[in-house]
């Protein structure tokens, strides 16, 4: 009883730090939808943004095109990804170490670095790999053409795979292989095991990434708005950064913006349902339990250096080709397709440069201390909100089940907006223009993704491990620490990585929270792109990529060297 | 369409400006250096902000300037409606387009200064909230590897040609052809604006990436800034420009907050960024600069041509302009 009532009290805590962090901007949201204006604190009421929003035959356009390319880029990402997983936890394919960085690594790449790189390489006119093909085979014209629906949905896929692949990693590495030895010895093959074992048991975590993945591919923006824009191709993403930044009339439509955030919240509420339903036999999904095991490995004989291809063939698409373009265009002296008249002209001009700009060293600093705290705090919270949910009895499961998921709905614009709005009017908490704004913005946004990983990682842990520990004597707070954390370590330090990966390069929420001295390297690099500086850009862009490649592999010996955890 | 200020509240403003109109720069430096720094939204790279305040130093090495950089006219707006609402002040000083300083204006949050006291000239304050301060001006901009100076147009008539089918971009927002009307009426200015979408151009989120698609080759020529295509100018790539027989464009104006901390700093670093030093300094470090002051590059390049642009009282025709040809623009997909 004691202990039920500490995870009570773990309950209500948890319960009112969720509604602080979702709940305020999300009634903003509501708020800002029904005003006139769009501006929460303005007078009047009015349903006049809910009549723009759906009385412009547009907007049934625009939700067709943003649902092919989010569940285009979602099926990409889980395909590849669900495969990349397998191959790397459950194969023996050689190079498992420098398969897992080159998998995880295309994450650091800010994604519209990713796209800038595939433009220079597949636009239709000057593309380096339509320049090759043409010459090659005489074409008129070059036959890729990277700003089209199916380019962004290819440059999309490739930027999500890194997250698909932390989360099935993590689910088939504790995946119990009894059931796979019983079902080979009763003379199953690999199509039955993988309908009948593999997808069943991935569920929890296939649907996490899923409904994770189809979110982002609703909000995302980079992609979209680099490839997609040019041609007349809009997505719900694009028209969200539409109306805040180009609206005409001189400010931004934020009551639209939250009609439609309104809208995607329903659409996520229906998918929070889903999973709910899905997950809430918890016990059908658990793989860990007392025993011990080592998961099963299949010999992938002849098919090795096959296998092996497909990770480099993802590594080369992903990283190598775009971050190619990237560090060629950081040597040139303005943006140019590669040849060979632009060799004379290569310098280290753009890199000299950095390493005197003092704004960009202060800037490396914010997003260097901002992204390990938020990815500390947010990790931690996820871990409470996993156990709560999964472990707990108390009555405030749901809730706090469903606000954690909640951010994902929110567009990091809204969420930007109403913290300016709190933490102005809160004048006693003087984080407004700092960068503390940020880690609490940052905390809100990616809770959604962590808490999602730490109960797909969670539900695979049978509570009789836990009992066990308790049966010792052990508190539950030493259980917690020795028995439950090291299992879990897997799963949160990966979630952990993520986050610092995603704050790194996050844009939106930084751009509209930036007051004096929270400048971001991704607002910096951004400053430069936008302000004529691509080369610039691209040279910080490069530096940022190497720097997150060494946190990747510090991550992966770090897991690999940790006693009782496999990466 | 709504009147920008009603009469009764510009006499208010004017009135309680009163106080700080027989104030000389001198006086001015002189109150500014005991208070706050002056705080200033508007939209350059922070780079650039620094040399120009650097150069504001170089005069008034005693009063201070924080810039902080509002990327878009619109969330300059936001932003300051949200601190006023939020704590009753916001940056001295805002830069933006007139239709984003109307919506600030419109609030009360702008002060009226004497601008006539402090020697800026008239033509600088068409309205007492606003100064212009420098301006973004449309240009044909082209890739001289892959257009011939003589093949590349001097007239709207040329933009428009047919030839340029596939090879044409411009910004994603169709304000060229707004500001257009302000001469060539709407009617006229929406008709050309169908005939440039029938050109399938590239759309881009600015005119800075045009600029650079230009220089690249992936589109041999565009509607861009003046300001935005001297970057890759500057660093040897093969493109040109040159203003057309009409120059559509927008002045960049100023205001100073009523609530300011630093009203003195914030009168004079928009007195001196309408002085000569001020504007070539300020068009020296963003390359964008004020076509109403003789000296600068600017004023030189569309010397002798037509212009077009909406005077800011009529910002919110200009608004609904605005509104309706981007709907149009969109078009280009169905185009493509």
């Amino acid at each position: 009883m004691t202990l039920l009532r500490r995870w009570s009290a773990l309950d209500a805590v948890l319960a009112l730090l969720l509604l602080y962090l979702v709940a305020v901007p999300l009634v903003l949201l509501l708020v800002a939808s029904f005003k006139p204006t769009g501006l929460p604190l303005d007078p009047g009421w009015s349903l006049v943004q809910y009549a723009r929003t759906y009385g412009d035959p547009r907007f049934y356009k625009l939700a067709w095109d943003t649902a092919v390319f989010a569940v285009g880029c979602t099926l990409g990402a889980l395909c590849v990804g669900g495969v990349l997983a397998w191959l790397v936890e459950r194969t023996d394919l050689p190079f498992k170490q420098a398969a897992r960085v080159m998998i995880a690594l295309p994450m650091v790449l800010p994604p519209f670095l990713l796209a800038m790189g595939w433009a220079l390489l597949a636009s239709p006119r000057n593309g380096w790999l339509n320049v090759l093909l043409k010459d090659a085979f005489g074409l008129a014209k070059g036959p890729l053409n990277i700003y089209s629906m199916g380019g962004m949905v290819f440059v999309e896929t490739l930027a999500l795979v890194p997250s698909v692949y932390l989360i099935l990693a993590a689910a088939f590495r504790n995946m119990d292989p009894a059931l796979e030895e019983a079902a080979m010895t009763s003379g199953a093959r690999w199509p039955f095991m993988l309908r009948r074992i593999f997808v069943p048991m991935l569920s929890p975590a296939i649907f996490a990434a899923a409904a994770y993945l189809l979110i982002v591919g609703f909000l995302v923006f980079d992609v979209p708005g680099t490839l997609g824009l040019p041609v007349g191709i809009y997505v719900v993403s694009s028209r969200i950064v539409y109306l805040a930044t180009d609206q005409s009339g001189g400010t931004s439509a934020y009551g639209q913006i939250a009609a439609i955030g309104a809208t995607y919240l329903v659409l996520l509420l229906t998918l929070a349902w889903a999973y709910r339903r899905l997950t809430a036999q918890a016990s059908r999904f658990v793989t860990v339990t007392g025993k011990g095991f080592r998961p099963r490995e299949l010999k992938l004989g002849p098919l090795k250096p096959l296998a092996l291809l497909l990770v480099l063939v993802y590594f080369v698409l992903a990283v190598v080709a775009p971050l190619g373009m990237l560090l060629w265009t950081s040597l040139v002296p303005y943006l140019a397709p590669i040849s060979m008249e632009m060799l004379p002209k290569l310098g280290l001009a753009q890199h000299r440069a950095l390493l005197d700009n003092v704004r960009l060293a202060g800037a490396a600093w914010t997003s260097i201390w901002v992204s390990a705290l938020s990815a500390t705090v947010v990790c931690t919270l996820a871990m409470l909100v996993a156990w709560a949910v999964l472990r707990g009895r108390g009555g405030g499961r749901s809730l706090i089940d469903t606000l954690s998921f909640m951010p994902l709905a929110i567009p990091g614009t809204m969420i930007g907006m109403a913290l300016v709005y709190v933490y102005l009017t809160i004048s006693f908490v003087p984080i407004y223009g700092t960068a503390w704004i940020l880690v609490i913005a940052y905390v809100t946004v990616y809770l959604s993704f962590t808490s999602r990983a730490a109960s797909a990682s969670l539900i695979q842990l049978h509570p009789e491990l836990e009992e066990a520990a308790r049966t010792c004597g052990a508190t539950p707070a030493y259980t917690v620490r020795r028995v439950v954390l090291p299992l879990m370590m897997s799963a949160l330090v990966g979630a952990w990585v993520w986050v610092v990966a995603h704050v790194m390069r996050e844009l939106s929420t930084a751009l509209l929270l930036q007051g004096d001295d929270n400048t971001t390297v991704a607002v910096q690099l951004w400053s430069y792109w936008a302000g004529g500086e691509p080369n610039k850009a691209a040279a910080v862009g490069v530096w940022l990529v190497v720097a997150m490649t060494l946190l990747t592999v510090l991550w992966q010996w770090l897991s690999h060297r940790r006693p009782g955890t496999t990466p | 369409m709504k009147p920008l200020f009603p009469l009764a509240a510009a006499l208010a403003l004017g009135a309680a400006s009163f106080g700080l109109q027989a104030q000389t720069l001198a006086q001015l430096a002189a109150a500014a250096e005991k208070k706050p720094p002056v705080t200033w939204y508007e939209s350059s790279p922070s780079d650039q902000a620094d040399k120009v305040i650097a150069a504001f130093a170089r005069k008034y090495p005693t009063v201070k300037v924080r810039h902080t950089r509002m990327v878009g006219g619109n969330e300059l707006a936001v932003r300051t409606v949200q601190e006023m609402q939020a704590r009753g002040y916001s940056a001295d000083v805002v830069t933006g387009g007139a239709d984003h300083l109307f919506q600030i204006a419109e609030r009360g949050y702008l002060d009226s200064p004497n601008w006539a006291s402090l020697n800026v000239p008239k033509p600088l304050t068409p309205l007492p909230q606003l100064m212009a301060t420098t301006a973004s001006v449309y240009v044909v901009a082209w890739n001289s590897n892959k257009v011939k100076d003589a093949e590349a147009p001097t007239t709207w008539e040329q933009v428009l040609d047919p030839k340029w089918t596939n090879r044409m971009g411009s910004w994603v927002r169709a304000a060229a052809f707004a500001q257009l009307a302000a001469t060539q009426t709407p009617a006229t200015a929406e008709a050309m604006l169908n005939r440039f979408i029938a050109l399938k151009p590239m759309l881009f989120k600015s005119t800075f990436p045009l600029a650079q698609a230009i220089s690249s080759g992936e589109i041999d020529l565009g509607i861009g800034f003046y300001h935005s295509t001297l970057p890759p100018q500057k660093a040897g790539a093969p493109i040109k420009m040159r203003p057309l027989d009409i120059v559509p464009m927008h002045i960049i104006y100023s205001g100073v907050s009523k609530t300011a901390r630093n009203p003195e700093g914030a009168r004079l670093l928009l007195s001196w960024l309408a002085s000569e030093e001020g504007a070539l300094a300020y068009e020296d470090a963003t390359g964008r600069g004020n076509p109403m002051v003789a000296k600068t590059k600017t004023a030189e390049f569309i010397k002798g041509k037509k212009l077009s642009e909406w005077p800011p009282e009529k910002s919110g025709q200009l608004g609904e302009l605005n509104e309706a040809y981007n709907k149009l623009l969109e078009k280009v997909g169905e185009a493509r």
